[in-house]
């Protein structure tokens, strides 16, 4: 298991509910493959950069996990079939960053 | 730049090269572990008023602390928290001393 730090760009226009079931559901999708949520960082709407699908902001949220590889890249392919889900990258946190779990 | 060095050897010695060690614009960096994409105030100190990242002459980093800034800038792009392009603040027209495009505007 490694621990992985995802960031995730939702859809302006989901109310914050909605942010949370998208949420949940890549939790749930994590916690089924074997991995273990260990935080999750909402920063709420963040203006972007540069426009993404003609919108000028964005929901952000991290999520940290300890996870198997295959776990993440189930959800990368989920969350690129999710037309909610605008951007989303997955690092591997290095070791010497990701504290182990107590 | 291997012109512009070329000349500046002229006639010189070529055993003097300059070996001043230069000291980065942003102090304590090189001791951070771990570059953070998501810290965007950190990594636009990397970056010119026109989003480029800057060059490591400039900067004065390491090789390898160039190469993970230069790295978490465009982690940091690609999550739209930093721009591909940017004009700048207003009112400074033709900053960028670079080539193309000379007069007002500049590429956008």
């Amino acid at each position: 298991m490694r621990v992985y730090e995802t960031m995730i760009i939702l859809d302006p226009d989901l109310e914050d509910s909605g942010v949370r079931d998208e949420v949940e559901r890549v939790k749930a999708l994590l916690e089924e493959n074997g991995g273990r949520v260990r935080d999750v960082d909402f920063w709420g709407k963040r203006e972007l950069a540069y426009e993404i699908r003609h919108k000028t902001e964005g929901h952000y949220v991290v999520i940290t996990a300890d996870a198997e590889p295959a776990a993440i890249d189930e959800m990368s392919r989920v969350l690129k079939l999710n037309d909610s889900v605008f951007r989303h990258k997955a690092l591997r946190l290095p070791d010497s960053v990701a504290q182990p779990l107590s | 730049m291997a012109k512009a060095k070329a000349k500046r050897r002229k006639g010189g010695k070529k055993e003097f090269d300059r070996k001043v060690r230069k000291k980065p614009r942003v102090p304590g960096i090189e001791d951070l572990e771990y570059i953070d994409y998501k810290d965007v105030a950190l990594l636009r100190q990397f970056m010119s008023e026109r989003a480029k990242i800057r060059a490591r002459r400039v900067t004065g980093l390491s090789r390898q602390k160039q190469s993970e800034i230069a790295i978490a800038i465009k982690n940091a792009r690609e999550m739209a928290l930093l721009p591909y392009v940017s004009r700048g603040p207003e009112g400074r027209g033709g900053r960028d001393r670079g080539g193309r495009g000379r007069g007002g505007g500049g590429p956008r």
